[in-house]
């Protein structure tokens, strides 16, 4: 189970990559379009573009493995969650506005960084898929002698 | 889409964080951000292994993997698939990758606790840029030379300025001098200069200098000599600080005994330098492995440039030498306009008689018994003075030239705007009375308001 303070860490302007594999083992790796926590920290719902997204769809469809790691630009703070895909959907209703907050937060992390935000305002941000995720574990991944520890375990 | 590793150079300069998606055994992706992958070869690349324990554990396991690197500046990405050779703990790659890492510890307190545990090498299976990955720019979105927003010096933030300047240089000399601006401008670095090989390779000149009073233009350093000489042997930065009087250009290189000839020479200009600097550094400016020049900055401050610096700069200096190449490759790319028009070719009230020496031996010009000018820009000039007093003739074109075996310019990379260019400053320093004035794209006249008496010998 996610704890409640990490769950504005997930939903905050960091970056995101979501990785999955093919049937030959070769990994692939897509960068995220923001994320949520379901109400009962269990599950996680992770946006990737489709613009992008057909070797990750392909991946999911076959094999339901996933990781995510999430990384504040600023202070390279991660996390990196592992779990199994339980739905594979289009972005419904209200997700779309978070897809939509999301990218401002991002741009601003990002401008700290220098990256101007005209840039990463023109992140490829519609039309989306939605990844529901059991998560199974956490990790915490923030570069340093600590990293890989894990936070919950299945 | 077939993409070549070395037009990703931006991209390996960890600048941005890649990230690198591995596989456990039973079949766990898993994705670690990486601080930067190296560009080894056209082939392979390579992961500096500092933490991602989990990220190595698979690579144990299952050799495949795939990272996405971006483009600081434009944010394109590219994927690309790998499998995982072997990790090298000592050698030039591990060195290399190390230097950098130990300096980015250092600068920011983490030295020992951030280091390199490997270098790990990696086969280059496929590379792609990731269609659709940005949405369509606005129409003529131009990189912009101020900051949009305040905020602490980034790499990407210097990357971005300089670039501006390299993208909006029109010709070679806006954009070194250009360059020269920028870095006083950026990083306070108040004095510096670019040198570029001349056609021997066996020199470097000084094309441009900042913070010197335009002095130096024309100077000359041999490939192994003195700071800047070592640098462009070597192909590595260095840098010096709180000198003492033992370490100066200067004494590096002039009145230097030549070892094998046993003789001291003088050169005929002298490297302009601070003679009470504290620190220096010089920069190659490399593509792959071929030197564009060397870019060398120095001041009073003994504590000027920092490791931060050097990480940074080696960023820097490969947009630098990008933008170098391009513009020496543009043969007729157009020149500056000068500050007069086209005039009289003599003026009616020139008393002025200047007297110009050509020494065969050396292809050395002389101006009135002081040393101007020798080699590729000294036979160019040998040339328009001749063709002018014999033919009348003023106006030339840089295909002419091109064209002219005689000159002795190499047919790839000739280098005939930087010679160019050096001329146009030596006559403007020594002889202003005789120019070189812009005509149009690959053109330009011989004006002189002077009277002039042409001399060759065969050694002086």
């Amino acid at each position: 189970m996610i704890s409640s303070e990490l769950v504005p860490f997930f939903e905050s302007g960091v970056s995101i990559g979501v990785a999955t594999r093919d049937a030959d083992g070769m990994p692939d790796v897509v960068r995220g379009l923001g994320a949520y926590v379901h109400a009962d920290r269990l599950h996680l719902t992770l946006f990737v573009p489709a613009a992008v997204a057909e070797t990750t769809l392909s991946n999911l469809l076959r094999n339901d493995r996933v990781a995510a790691t999430f990384s504040r630009p600023t202070d390279h703070r991660t996390l990196q969650i592992k779990g199994r895909r339980v739905a594979l959907r289009q972005v419904e209703g209200a997700e779309q506005e978070r897809i939509e907050a999301y990218l401002p937060r991002l741009a601003e992390a990002l401008c700290l960084l220098g990256m101007p935000p005209r840039i990463t305002r023109r992140l490829a941000h519609g039309p989306a898929w939605a990844i529901d995720v059991l998560v199974e574990s956490l990790f915490d991944a923030t570069p340093g002698p600590g990293a890989g520890t894990a936070l919950v375990r299945r | 889409m077939n993409v070549r590793l070395e037009s990703l150079a931006r991209c390996f300069r960890g600048v941005l964080p890649s990230k690198l998606a591995t596989c456990s055994a039973d079949g766990e992706p898993n994705v670690a951000f990486v601080s930067q992958i190296d560009y080894v070869d056209s082939g392979h690349v390579a992961v500096s292994c500092q933490f991602f324990n989990k990220t190595r554990r698979n690579l144990g396991e299952s050799p495949l993997a795939t990272a996405q690197v971006y483009d600081p500046l434009t944010f394109e990405a590219y994927k690309l698939r790998l499998r995982y050779l072997r990790s090298e703990t000592e050698g030039p790659l591990f060195d290399t990758m190390s230097l950098r890492i130990d300096a980015i510890a250092s600068q920011t307190g983490m030295a020992g606790v951030f280091r390199l545990l490997s270098a790990d090498v990696f086969e280059v299976l496929s590379i792609e840029r990731v269609e659709g990955f940005l949405d369509e720019a606005p129409q003529q979105e131009r990189l912009d030379p101020s900051f949009e927003r305040a905020g602490p010096l980034t790499e990407l933030r210097g990357l971005q300025a300089i670039s501006a300047r390299i993208n909006q240089a029109v010709h070679l000399e806006e954009l070194l001098t250009g360059v020269l601006r920028a870095f006083d401008e950026i990083f306070r670095f108040p004095h510096g200069m670019v040198l570029l090989p001349d056609e021997t390779g066996e020199r470097l000149v000084a094309l441009a200098s900042h913070g010197y009073g335009g002095s130096g233009i024309g100077a000359e350093v041999r490939v192994g000599e003195g700071l800047i000489g070592t640098v462009a042997q070597q192909r590595r930065l260095l840098r010096v600080s709180s000198v003492d009087g033992e370490l100066r250009y200067g004494r590096a290189i002039r009145g230097r005994v030549e070892e094998a000839g046993g003789k001291a020479l003088a050169p005929e200009i002298p490297l302009p330098g601070l003679p009470d600097a504290q620190s220096h550094m010089a920069i190659p400016l490399l593509l792959q492995d071929r030197l564009v020049g060397v870019l060398a900055v120095e001041s009073r401050d003994p504590l000027c440039f920092a490791e931060w610096h050097e990480a940074f700069l080696e960023i820097i200096a490969n947009q630098i030498a990008m933008g170098i190449d391009a513009m020496l490759d543009d043969g007729e790319a157009e020149a500056p306009a000068a500050g007069r028009a086209p005039g009289a070719m003599v003026a009616q009230d020139a008393p002025q008689r200047r007297q110009f020496c050509f020494y065969k031996n050396d292809d050395c010009v002389f101006a009135d018994g002081e040393y101007l000018i020798r080699n590729v820009p000294g036979k160019i000039l040998w040339k328009l003075l001749n063709a002018f007093q014999q033919e009348g003739r003023n106006d030339f074109s840089n295909r002419e030239l091109r064209l002219d075996p005689s000159l002795g310019l190499p047919p790839i990379k000739d280098n005939l705007e930087s010679r160019l260019i050096l001329l146009r400053k030596r006559l403007e320093q020594k002889c202003p009375d005789v120019r070189l004035v812009p005509t149009g794209r690959g053109r330009f006249r011989l004006e002189l308001d002077c009277n002039v008496e042409l001399q060759e010998r065969e050694s002086a």
